[in-house]
């Protein structure tokens, strides 16, 4: 991994069309300004981890439970509907 | 509870919708988890339940425009080109529903759904370009 200093108003290019600017230093935090192409996805790491962490919450061991769920499912959202 | 085909369901009004499903790198973290069936129970027609066919692992899917009427997924140039979308093709977008909590606590992943390519059946578990807009557990009810 490349590890470089900047301070405050300084920049970063990466390839030809991103800049990363750190725009403020404030004790613990760094606010940062990233001027990429809209296809570029930009996004804090830890919401990669909480995306398959989420998958994992989500995984049903077994169809069978699935199915008994998706029952349970039906009949809640059924009388959230009847209510509204 | 009958299953039914989806060919033969039109609850979903979902245009398109394949039988099995190719995911190429699984649902990380579950990466050998490869090809999934779908199936619609007529008892829960607005979900559909994925079901691994190489192992014990299943999943409920919701239609995420069924969720939330303002959901506008952004999907990167890569991920397109990995399902061999073409510009013409209308992809099939399904969120995953994460019962783990119990069905009254039922949240849905926005920010990373399933993308599908409903001609060849090839899907991914994508993260939005414009993930930062959307819930990774959205209360469904």
């Amino acid at each position: 991994m490349l590890v470089l200093s900047r301070k405050e108003g300084e920049t970063l290019l990466l390839g030809d069309d991103i800049e990363i600017r750190i725009v403020r230093i404030d004790g613990d935090h760094i606010r940062l300004g990233i001027s990429a192409p809209q296809s570029v996805r930009i996004l804090r790491g830890e919401l990669l981890a909480d995306i398959r962490g989420e998958t994992v919450s989500a995984a049903i061991p077994e169809g069978a439970h699935a199915r008994q769920l998706l029952q349970l499912l039906n009949k809640q959202t059924q009388s959230v509907s009847a209510k509204s | 509870m009958t299953t039914t085909a989806l060919e033969d369901t039109k609850i979903l009004r979902l245009p398109l919708v394949p039988q099995q499903l190719y995911f190429a790198a699984g649902l990380p973290p579950f990466v050998d988890a490869r090809t999934y069936r779908l199936h619609v129970e007529e008892d829960a027609p607005a979900f559909l339940r994925m079901e691994c066919i190489d192992t014990e692992l299943a999943f409920v899917l919701i239609d995420p425009f069924a969720v939330s009427g303002q959901y506008r997924p952004e999907f990167s140039d890569k991920d397109i080109e990995e399902l061999e979308l073409q510009s013409a093709d209308k992809p099939l977008v399904l969120a995953i529903v994460n019962l783990s909590r119990g069905v009254r606590e039922a949240t849905v992943n926005l920010a990373g759904p399933l993308l599908i390519n409903p001609k060849n059946g090839k899907g991914k578990q994508v993260v939005l370009v414009n993930a930062a807009q959307y819930s990774v557990r959205q209360s469904l009810t």
